[in-house]
């Protein structure tokens, strides 16, 4: 089954799924969508906790 | 983080690129990455959409903080790896560029090859045996 769009998820996404798209500033304020930095090579993406 | 600083070339030599994602803002990561000289661009989700929508979302610190977690995602934003952390800790970047190494990182051609061929990975891996792949906390934070 097909998720409907849900803002909170409590499981993080698995190996397999299609990740949500987005579009984010990064720190010098340029967007960033995640379509374009995950082609044509595959991007690591790490989330940290900040707030340091 | 400087954890992945020092693995980023690894990482970049066998096909992938690396960023980083937190809630803080522009002007908090950017000092983040100046202080710890990342190369790779840090993601600024203050809207806290993203953490909650791929699942990582820590309501109970700090008013909402991202959980500690990697993802490895290929072109057409397929999840490849998948690693999250319910405590303070996250994968180490050596673990995951002898992943990206060993699994071979380009995304799949779709009719011929258009990558390097097995022979580079296992180079690309016998290189980071031999030269090394840092320890964290020997000499960064």
């Amino acid at each position: 089954m097909k998720s409907p769009p849900n803002p909170v998820r409590e499981k993080a996404l698995e190996r397999g799924e299609i990740a949500p798209d987005f579009e984010l500033p990064d720190s010098t304020g340029l967007p960033q969508r995640l379509s374009d930095l995950c082609a044509p090579s595959p991007l690591v993406l790490v989330f940290y906790r900040g707030h340091w | 983080m400087a954890d992945y600083r020092s693995h980023e070339a690894e990482i970049h030599a066998n096909g992938a690129k690396l960023a980083a994602i937190s809630v803080d803002s522009p002007e908090k990561s950017q000092a983040v990455r100046e202080e710890l000289h990342l190369g790779f661009p840090i993601l600024c989700d203050t809207q806290k959409q993203v953490v909650r929508e791929w699942g990582v979302y820590n309501a109970r610190e700090k008013g909402g903080i991202a959980k500690p977690a990697v993802f490895i995602i290929d072109s057409g934003r397929s999840v490849r790896y998948v690693s999250v952390d319910e405590i303070a800790s996250r994968v180490r970047a050596s673990d995951v560029a002898s992943l990206i190494a060993a699994h071979g990182a380009a995304p799949a051609p779709p009719r011929h090859k258009l990558v390097p061929g097995p022979r580079t990975w296992v180079r690309a891996v016998s290189n980071s045996i031999q030269y090394g792949v840092r320890e964290p906390g020997s000499g960064s934070k």
